[in-house]
């Protein structure tokens, strides 16, 4: 079990259980989150919309270094501006409108035509972020369950895939497999995790 | 049209044809849903990559090495992976009904027990006398509420404590993972003094000093980075960097385009090429583009320098292009070869290379020569064939004082001559006042380089040691001539060092006495004479029976602008080979 979820579990039933006799308390913390106008913590935001984000940025920058360098410019953005935000703005928009910025700025600094991304196209990616938001928690949760079922070999492929960053021709040369194979893999192992994961968050993702 | 799910995993690995590219961006313009669909696979990719991190942050914690053996010994089982199935992907999950069974049988147990604790704590209490206040049993019932008590108290202090210390552990491990990630790699040092000395060759974010020598760096996403010391830079990823004062040079191959170093004047942006960028506190930033085009500006403007064109932003911010050609020899765009050589970055600056064009560290021509003639109203920087004297055609009357723009390092040459009353030596019009009755006439140039032609072509030679390679460099200054460097562009392009002292060898070069009769060369003397802002701080007039020669060994202050080295002699300038041996500024660290 992931360690992150171990910890917060723990805090969570503790908080439950015992917050009261502290003077703390889930709810009021999530309603004070939630609530536009009251005082929100930045560190909690960022923590929020993060997943978002870097979801956005690593969908259009396949480039693990890439990515990574756009994500941290976008925090200390967001940790630069935050206080000067409108209150009764909501984040996530005006997080991933700047996030669209730095992608495009990355993409112009790179001096590349962009066959797929030009600034529309951004934006409905966008928009479709801001309407899936809400499923990015329950996803993370299922998630983690589906990957922990994973057979050993087919967990090591997509280990190699994504988080030493391999590229296919490499994993293949690595594992003695045709480039074809590496792929024919990963699209497997994604899809039984969607699978997964639809059946544990009951939300279908198919589209006709 | 093509399967969505397919498509989106086609794109996710990279596979796309120019088609299915085109087919990706018309749906997600034209179907929400499918945007939608590429968004949660996004996040899908995303969630993976982090559970991955977060696993590896644990095991990072837990054991303090991050194995790599799992990728070990599994290669093997991949021989038949054409064949994996769905089913075989995911582990099969047990049957519910075996664990309804197991939770029942762990209810039953429990509640087992705490019927047999009910009937043990009955049978004990009806065994103890009854009073009409109950003494026993309310003190039992505190003590139990006590103990509850205190039972929570611990629990909550010692969760709170597990909570407070993973916090800790997973804050650090997140900060210690943003700053301290790989960045690059040190491949390659010569003579290499850091300020915060280096052990290892991984560098990680932050800022380093190079307070001596060279090294090269290689990024992650491949860029090659050649500094010269001295340098304080700031390494900011895996593609950026920021320059605060020094040199250096970047190859930059296709897959970094885009490679950025920021400096205090402005961001260079690279795509794809070879350049050279230097910076200091005061005189802006330079840019040198060897190859390909670079960008250079600031957030409100900026210019495109292609190929062959060097580009200046100065403190005010604004951009200037102009030809390569007016200073090609400015960077060191390669490690020097390994062993000894004369002249180190924040260490020692050879006077020698300066003469031949370069930067004082290597990149100047051996052979090339400043030539002191009337005939050129305008100073001509003259590659001429190396290893050979500037000309054999007889001796030739000097000019005036002739600044050389074209070089910064050197503020101008001359032919003295005291019986013009006055021989201006800089280009602020100081005179060289005690200068001797000389003719006004010189035969050679000062040349990078000290060789002579006379039966052969052939290196100078001073105390028995020739001077014929850039790692033994001389100045050839057949009298009279005379040229004045200028310290303080000097200084200008190394903000961090000082210049403490000139040192030299001079003399008359011995081989005249291999090539000539004595009757020949035994009269011949030449005076070589050190000048600082025109005082004389060394003079001495040295011959060749016996051959003499000198060091010279001469303090210099940060106010010292001009250094001025002259050859005179009284005779016909026949035989006069004298030469400046091993020229070097000795350099020191400016103590902030």
């Amino acid at each position: 079990m992931p360690f992150t979820n171990v910890f917060f579990d723990n805090f969570e039933k503790t908080m439950k259980e015992f917050g009261p006799l502290l003077g703390y308390s889930i709810e009021m913390e999530q309603k004070k989150s939630e609530n536009p106008k009251g005082p929100r913590k930045p560190a909690a935001l960022w923590m929020q919309i993060l997943p978002a984000v870097s979801a956005y940025v690593r969908s259009i920058i396949l480039n693990y270094h890439d990515s990574e360098d756009i994500i941290q410019n976008i925090a200390v953005i967001f940790a630069e501006k935050y206080d000067r935000l409108d209150p009764s703005l909501k984040v996530l928009p005006w997080i991933l409108r700047i996030a669209r910025y730095e992608v495009v700025n990355h993409f112009r600094s790179q001096g590349r035509e962009q066959i797929i991304f030009d600034e529309k196209v951004l934006q409905r990616i966008e928009r479709a972020y801001h309407v899936i938001h809400d499923e990015s928690e329950g996803i993370k949760k299922a998630l983690h369950t589906c990957i922990e079922s994973l057979n050993d070999r087919p967990r090591h492929v997509l280990k190699l895939r994504y988080f030493r960053e391999m590229e296919i021709r490499d994993i293949s040369q690595r594992l003695g497999l045709s480039s074809n194979a590496v792929y024919i893999i990963l699209c497997r192992v994604r899809e039984a995790l969607v699978n997964c994961v639809q059946k544990k968050t009951g939300v279908l993702w198919k589209v006709t | 049209m093509m399967d969505p799910v397919k498509l989106i995993h086609l794109y996710m690995d990279e596979r796309l044809t120019p088609e299915q590219a085109t087919e990706l961006r018309s749906r997600l313009l034209e179907d929400a849903d499918f945007a939608r669909l590429f968004a949660r696979y996004g996040l899908l990719n995303s969630c993976i990559r982090n559970e991955f991190l977060e696993e590896d942050l644990k095991e990072s914690i837990e054991q303090f090495v991050v194995p790599t053996s799992a990728d070990v010994g599994t290669n093997a089982d991949f021989s038949d992976t054409d064949q994996v199935a769905t089913e075989s992907i995911m582990k099969p999950e047990k049957p519910d009904v075996d664990k309804v069974r197991k939770i029942k049988a762990r209810a039953e147990q429990q509640l087992q027990a705490f019927l047999a604790e009910q009937e043990k704590l009955n049978r004990s209490q009806s065994s103890l006398p009854r009073a009409s206040f109950d003494f026993y049993a309310a003190y039992q019932a505190c003590a139990t509420k006590l103990d509850i008590l205190l039972k929570r108290v611990v629990t909550i202090g010692s969760r709170t404590a597990i909570c407070g210390v993973f916090v800790l552990v997973i804050l650090g491990g997140i900060h210690y993972w943003l700053t301290h990630r790989v960045v690059a790699t040190l491949d390659n040092s010569s003579h290499a003094v850091w300020r915060v000395p280096r052990q290892e060759p991984q560098l990680r974010r932050g800022s380093m000093t190079l307070e001596q020598g060279y090294a090269q760096l290689t990024f992650k996403q491949g860029t090659q980075v050649l500094i010269q010391a001295p340098c304080t830079f700031e390494l900011q990823s895996s593609n950026k960097m920021a320059l605060e004062n020094g040199s250096m040079t970047a190859n930059v191959p296709s897959q970094a385009v885009g490679f950025r170093v920021q400096t205090p004047w402005a961001t260079v942006v690279d795509y794809g090429t070879e350049f050279g960028l230097s910076t200091g506190q005061t005189n802006g930033t330079e840019v040198h583009v060897f190859e390909g085009n670079v960008s250079v500006g600031d957030a409100t403007s900026s210019q495109v320098a292609t190929e062959g064109q060097a580009a200046h932003v100065d403190q005010a911010g604004r951009i200037g292009l102009k030809s390569l050609d007016d200073r090609p020899n400015l960077f060191v765009r390669h490690m020097p070869k390994a062993g000894s050589c004369f002249s180190i970055p924040g260490k020692r600056l050879d006077l020698a290379d300066v003469v031949g064009g370069g930067n004082g560290f290597g990149t100047g021509v051996q052979g090339r020569a400043l030539d002191p003639t009337k005939n050129y109203t305008s100073f001509t920087f003259r590659g001429i064939i190396l290893r050979r004297p500037l000309n054999n055609t007889g001796y030739r009357a000097g000019s005036g004082f002739i600044g050389i723009e074209q070089l910064p390092f050197i503020d101008g040459i001359f032919v003295p001559n005291g019986s013009d009353q006055s021989t201006t030596i800089t280009s602020t019009g100081l005179l060289f006042q005690d200068c001797p009755d000389t003719h006004g006439t010189y035969y050679d140039g000062i040349v990078c380089g000290a060789v002579f032609d006379d039966q052969y072509v052939h290196a100078g030679r001073l105390a028995g040691h020739h001077y014929e390679t850039p790692e033994q460099p001389s100045i050839g200054a057949c009298a009279n001539v005379g040229i004045t460097f200028d310290l303080d562009s000097i200084r200008a392009s190394m903000s961090n060092c000082l210049i403490s002292r000139f040192r030299a060898h001079c003399g008359i070069s011995e081989t005249l006495a291999d090539i000539q009769e004595e009757q020949d060369y035994a009269q011949v003397k030449v005076t070589f004479w050190v000048l600082v802002d025109g005082r004389i701080e060394y003079s001495r007039e040295l011959g060749t029976d016996p051959f003499e020669s000198d060091q010279i060994d001469i303090p210099l202050n940060p106010s010292d602008r001009f250094l001025t080295l002259i050859t005179t002699t009284h005779q016909e300038n026949f035989y006069c080979w004298s030469m400046f041996a091993e020229p070097a500024l000795e350099l020191e660290r400016k103590h902030p």
